[in-house]
C-alpha cells in the first residue's frame, strides 16, 4: 500500500524549496487546506461573535428588565464627548493601516493619535459615571443606572483590553518587529478596536432609544 | 471555499529542535494538544469521581430516609454530624453532582479532552491554531476545578440552589447555607469555566477550518470533528449570557442591584429592592443552558458515528446527511430554550412557539438515528468494547430523546414538570448518552494516546454492568415521574399521595446506582492497569482509515514526523468492493485503491453497476 509519506517525498523533489518563515515550525504554510481568512483572523473574528452575544445578553437583559419603561435621567453631555473619541480612534487606526500598508513610518504617528483617544474615552467615561453619581444615582438606584453602570464598566474592560493590544503594536515597531508582522498585530488591533468602537456607538443608541 | 494553495504543503520542519524537554514545559505548562488533551481528560475524569461519589450519599439518603451511616462522617464532617445526611448537605450534594456532572466532566472532556487530542490528529494538523491559548485554557479550567473543589470546604458549604441556581434562592445570602459564600465561589468557578471553555474552543473551530492537510476537504472531515467544533461554535455563542448572567447575580449579591432580585421578604425581614425579574435569570441561564446539552450530545454523536463505522466495516450512512443534521442541531438549539421554562409563565403563544421548535429537533435527531442503524444493517459487526459503547449510545440517545417527546410538548410538560420524569429524561438523554459516547472514545483512542491496549475482557465487564445499572436506575425513574413524585425533595415520607411502593422503586434505583458505581471502579483500574502493564498498541489496532492511526502510537510533538499527510479520500472507505482490504486510510490515493467516496468511483472499480445511480455510493 503506498503510504502519505513515500507519495510526498516524491512530490518534494519535483517542487521548488519552501520559502523561509520567521515563526519557524508553526508557520502558516502548515495548513495549506485552509478558509480564505489566515487562522489569526478568523481567532479574531470568532472571539469577537462571543463578545457580541455577551453585550447582547446584557442590553437584551435591559430591555427587558424595564419593560417599556423611559430612562429615568438625562444622559450625560460627557457620553458625547467619548462618543467623538471613540470615532477617532476608529479613524486613527483606519489611517495607521494605510500608513503601514504603504510601508510609512508614520504610521507611529496614528498609533499614538489611537492610543491618546482611548485614554481619552476612559478619562470621559470617568466623568460621565461621576456626573451620575452626583446626581444620587449608584449602581444600584434604579435598573437603569444599574444596567449603564454594568454596560459602560464591562465596554470599559474591553477597552483597556484594546490598550493592551495597542501596546503590543508598539512592542513589535520597538523592536523592529518584521513588516509582515507588524501589519499582522495592528490587524488584530484594529479589527478588536472596531467592534470596541461599534459596541459603545450601540450603548449610546439603546440609551437614547430608552430616552424616548 | 478553500484556497488551493498547495506548493508549500510538506514545508520541512525540525520537529526535535522545537520539542519540549524540561519536566514543566513537556508535561505540566505543556503547549503540545495531546498532553492539554490528557490533562483535560484526567482532571475531568477526576472530578466525575468526585461527581458521581455525591450521587452515592444522596441516593443512600432516599432509599434509606435519614439511615444512619457512620462512615460517611469522614467524607462530609460538616453536613453528616450524626452520621445522617442533613437537609442542607443533601441540596449541596445534588447542585454540586449536577454542576460537576454538566460542566467540569462532561463538557471538559469532550471538548477539551476529545477536541484537542482529535482536532490536529484528524484534520492532519500539527498542532492547534493557538497552542498558547490552548495551554491557557486548560490551566482556566483547572482553577475552575479547584475553586469549585474548594467550596465544598467552606464553612456554610457549597452551593445548594440547584445546578441551575434560580434566585432569588441563589441572590440572597441568607436563604440558605449554601447562598452564602459557597454560592459565590459557584458563580467564579463557572465564569473562569466559561473563560477557559470559550480559549479552547476558538482553537478548535480554527484549527479544524484552517489547518487541515493537503486536500481534507471540509466534506473529508471525520463526523467527530464536525461533531465537535460545531459543539465548539455552539460554546462560542451560549456560554457569554450565562457569564452575562453570573456577573449580573454577584452584583445583586453584593452591591444590592436588583437585576434578579424583586422586593420580597425573608423569614419576616424585607428585602427592599427595586421590581427585578427572578424569570431573566432563568431565560439568560437556559439560553446556554439548552446549546449546553448539545455542546455535550453532538461530540458523543461524533464519536460515535466514527466507532460504528469502524466497529460495522461499513461507510457511515448518509455522511452528507449527517453533516447537515449536525449543523441544523446546533441551530436549532439556540432557539429552544424557553422550553425549560413552561410552568414559570410565558405567553402561550410564545410557549407554542417553542413547542414547535423543540419538536423539529426531533427530524435531525431521528434522521441521525436512521442512519446509524442504516450503518449498522448487515455490516460484519465486530463486538469490541468501543463498538459496545457506540451501540449503548444509539440506545439511550433513542429512549432519552422518545421522552423528550412528551415534555417538548407543553400540554404534558406542565404535569411532569420537575418530577422524577424529567431526571430520568435528561439523565438518559444527555448524561448517560454523552457518558456511552466518552467511554467508547476512551476505549477506542486509548491505545493511540498510550501506546497501550485496554483489557476487552474487563471493558465488556464493564460495558455490561454500567449499561444495565444505568437503565436500572433511569427507566425506573421514569415510573416514579408518572406517580408524581418531585424532585429534589430531601425525602418522601410524608406524602400521602405516593403510594408505599414507591420506597421500593427508591431502593431499587439506589442499588442499580451503586452497581454502576462499582463498575466504574473496574474502569478505573482498567484505565491505570492497562496504562502500566497493557499490552503494547500497534499503530493501528481497530484498522481504522482516518489520519490519526496512520501516525505512530503514540504520535510524536508535531504529530507527523517530517511530513504532513496528504487526504485523498473521504475518512469512511470501510469495505470498499474491489480494494486490498476492508478499508481505506485516508492517505493512499484513489489510483492505488477505490474509493466509495462518490458513487462513480465504486462502480467504475466495480464494473458492473449494481447499484442503482440514485443512491449514496454506499457499499457494504
Amino acid at each position: 500500500m503506498v503510504t502519505t509519506v513515500e507519495k510526498t517525498q516524491n512530490r518534494r523533489v519535483l517542487l521548488p524549496p519552501p520559502p523561509i518563515h520567521d515563526n519557524g515550525w508553526w508557520s502558516d504554510d502548515d495548513d495549506p487546506q485552509s478558509l480564505a481568512v489566515p487562522s489569526w483572523q478568523l481567532g479574531t473574528w470568532l472571539g469577537l461573535g462571543t463578545l457580541t452575544v455577551l453585550f447582547a445578553a446584557l442590553s437584551s437583559a435591559y430591555v427587558v428588565r424595564i419593560g417599556g419603561e423611559r430612562l429615568v435621567f438625562a444622559l450625560p453631555p460627557t457620553v458625547w464627548i467619548s462618543t467623538a473619541l471613540i470615532v477617532a480612534n476608529s479613524v486613527a487606526l483606519v489611517c495607521a493601516q494605510r500608513r503601514l500598508g504603504r510601508k510609512d513610518r508614520r504610521f507611529i504617528l496614528w498609533l499614538g493619535v489611537a492610543t491618546v483617544a482611548s485614554l481619552g474615552f476612559l478619562l470621559s467615561q470617568l466623568l460621565t459615571l461621576q456626573t451620575l453619581a452626583s446626581q444620587g444615582l449608584f449602581f444600584a438606584t434604579n435598573a437603569h443606572s444599574s444596567f449603564f453602570y454594568v454596560l459602560t464598566v464591562v465596554h470599559a474592560a474591553h477597552v483597556i483590553g484594546g490598550m493592551a493590544a495597542l501596546g503590543r503594536c508598539a512592542y513589535h515597531v520597538r523592536k523592529r518587529s518584521a513588516w509582515s508582522r507588524l501589519r499582522r498585530a495592528l490587524g488584530m488591533t484594529a479589527t478588536y478596536w472596531h467592534f470596541v468602537d461599534t459596541v459603545w456607538l450601540w450603548i449610546v443608541a439603546l440609551f437614547l432609544w430608552t430616552s424616548f | 471555499m478553500e484556497t488551493p494553495n498547495i506548493a508549500h504543503a510538506e514545508a520541512p520542519v525540525d520537529a526535535h529542535h522545537h520539542e519540549p524537554h524540561s519536566f514543566w514545559s513537556k508535561y505540566v505548562f505543556s503547549q503540545d494538544h495531546k498532553v492539554i488533551a490528557m490533562q483535560y481528560m484526567i482532571t475531568a475524569l477526576v472530578m466525575g469521581f468526585i461527581g458521581m461519589a455525591m450521587s452515592w450519599i444522596f441516593r443512600i439518603q432516599l432509599a434509606w430516609p435519614e439511615h444512619n451511616l457512620p462512615f460517611l462522617r469522614f467524607l462530609m464532617p460538616t453536613n453528616m454530624e450524626s452520621g445522617t445526611l442533613q437537609t442542607p448537605g443533601y441540596y449541596m450534594l445534588v447542585t454540586m453532582h449536577g454542576t460537576i456532572m454538566v460542566f467540569f466532566l462532561l463538557t471538559a472532556i469532550l471538548t477539551g479532552g476529545f477536541g484537542n487530542y482529535l482536532i490536529p490528529l484528524q484534520v492532519g494538523a500539527r498542532d492547534m491554531a493557538f497552542p498558547f491559548l490552548n495551554m491557557l485554557s486548560y490551566w482556566f479550567y483547572f482553577l475552575s476545578c479547584v475553586v469549585i473543589t474548594i467550596s465544598l470546604f467552606v464553612s456554610t458549604g457549597a452551593a445548594a440552589a440547584g445546578w441551575t441556581s434560580y434566585p432569588p434562592l441563589s441572590a440572597l445570602a441568607k436563604a440558605t447555607p449554601g447562598s452564602g459564600l459557597g454560592q459565590d465561589l459557584w458563580l467564579i468557578a463557572i465564569a473562569l469555566f466559561i473563560v477557559a471553555s470559550t480559549m479552547g474552543s476558538l482553537n478548535y473551530v480554527t484549527t479544524a477550518l484552517n489547518m487541515r492537510a493537503k486536500g481534507m476537504t471540509l466534506m473529508r472531515m471525520p463526523l467527530t470533528v464536525w461533531g465537535i467544533i460545531v459543539a465548539a461554535m455552539l460554546g462560542l455563542f451560549a456560554f457569554p449570557a450565562l457569564f452575562a448572567g453570573a456577573v449580573l447575580l454577584l452584583l445583586d449579591r453584593h452591591l444590592g442591584t436588583s437585576f434578579f432580585l424583586p422586593h420580597l421578604v425573608l423569614g419576616g425581614e424585607h428585602i427592599v429592592r427595586n421590581d427585578g425579574s427572578p424569570l431573566l435569570w432563568q431565560h439568560l441561564f437556559w439560553f446556554l443552558g439548552h446549546p449546553e446539552v448539545y455542546i455535550l450530545i453532538l461530540p458523543a454523536m461524533g464519536i460515535t458515528s466514527e466507532i460504528l463505522s469502524n466497529g460495522a466495516r461499513k461507510p457511515i450512512f448518509g455522511y452528507k446527511v449527517m453533516v447537515a443534521s449536525i449543523i441544523a442541531i446546533g441551530f436549532l438549539s439556540f432557539i429552544v430554550w424557553g422550553h425549560h421554562m413552561f410552568v414559570s409563565g410565558m405567553n402561550p403563544w410564545l410557549g407554542f412557539a417553542f413547542v414547535i421548535t423543540t419538536l423539529i429537533i426531533a427530524v435531525p435527531s431521528a434522521i441521525k438515528t436512521f442512519n446509524w442503524l442504516g450503518t449498522l444493517w448487515k455490516g460484519n459487526i465486530r463486538f469490541t468494547t468501543p463498538m459496545l459503547y457506540a451501540i449503548g449510545f444509539i440506545s439511550t440517545f433513542v429512549t432519552g430523546g422518545l421522552t423528550g417527546l412528551f415534555l417538548g410538548n407543553s400540554a404534558l410538560d406542565i404535569p411532569l414538570h420537575d418530577t422524577y420524569f424529567v431526571v430520568a429524561h435528561f439523565h438518559v438523554v444527555m448524561g448517560l448518552s454523552s457518558v456511552f459516547g466518552i467511554f467508547a472514545g476512551i476505549y477506542y483512542w486509548f491505545p493511540k494516546m498510550t501506546g497501550k491496549m485496554m483489557s476487552e475482557r474487563w471493558g465488556k465487564v464493564h460495558f455490561w454492568l454500567t449499561f444495565i445499572g444505568s437503565y436500572g436506575v433511569f427507566w425506573t425513574m421514569h415510573y416514579l415521574g408518572f406517580m408524581g413524585m418531585p424532585r429534589r425533595y430531601y425525602s418522601y415520607d410524608s406524602y400521602q399521595f405516593l403510594p408505599l411502593s414507591m420506597h421500593a422503586l427508591q431502593i431499587v434505583i439506589t442499588i442499580s446506582a451503586l452497581v454502576v458505581g462499582i463498575a466504574q471502579l473496574i474502569f478505573v483500574v482498567n484505565f491505570l492497569g492497562s496504562w502500566l502493564r497493557g499490552k503494547k498498541a500497534p499503530d493501528n489496532p481497530w484498522e481504522a482509515t482516518t489520519l490519526e492511526w496512520q501516525t505512530s502510537t503514540p504520535p510524536p510533538h508535531g504529530n507527523w514526523g517530517p511530513v504532513l499527510p496528504v487526504v485523498h479520500r473521504w475518512p469512511y472507505d470501510y469495505s470498499v468492493p474491489g480494494a486490498s482490504a476492508d478499508f481505506v486510510p485516508q492517505t493512499v490515493p484513489v489510483e492505488a485503491e477505490p474509493s466509495g467516496e462518490h458513487h462513480r468511483h465504486a462502480v467504475a472499480v466495480n464494473g458492473h453497476g449494481h447499484t442503482n445511480g440514485h443512491g449514496n455510493g454506499h457499499h457494504s
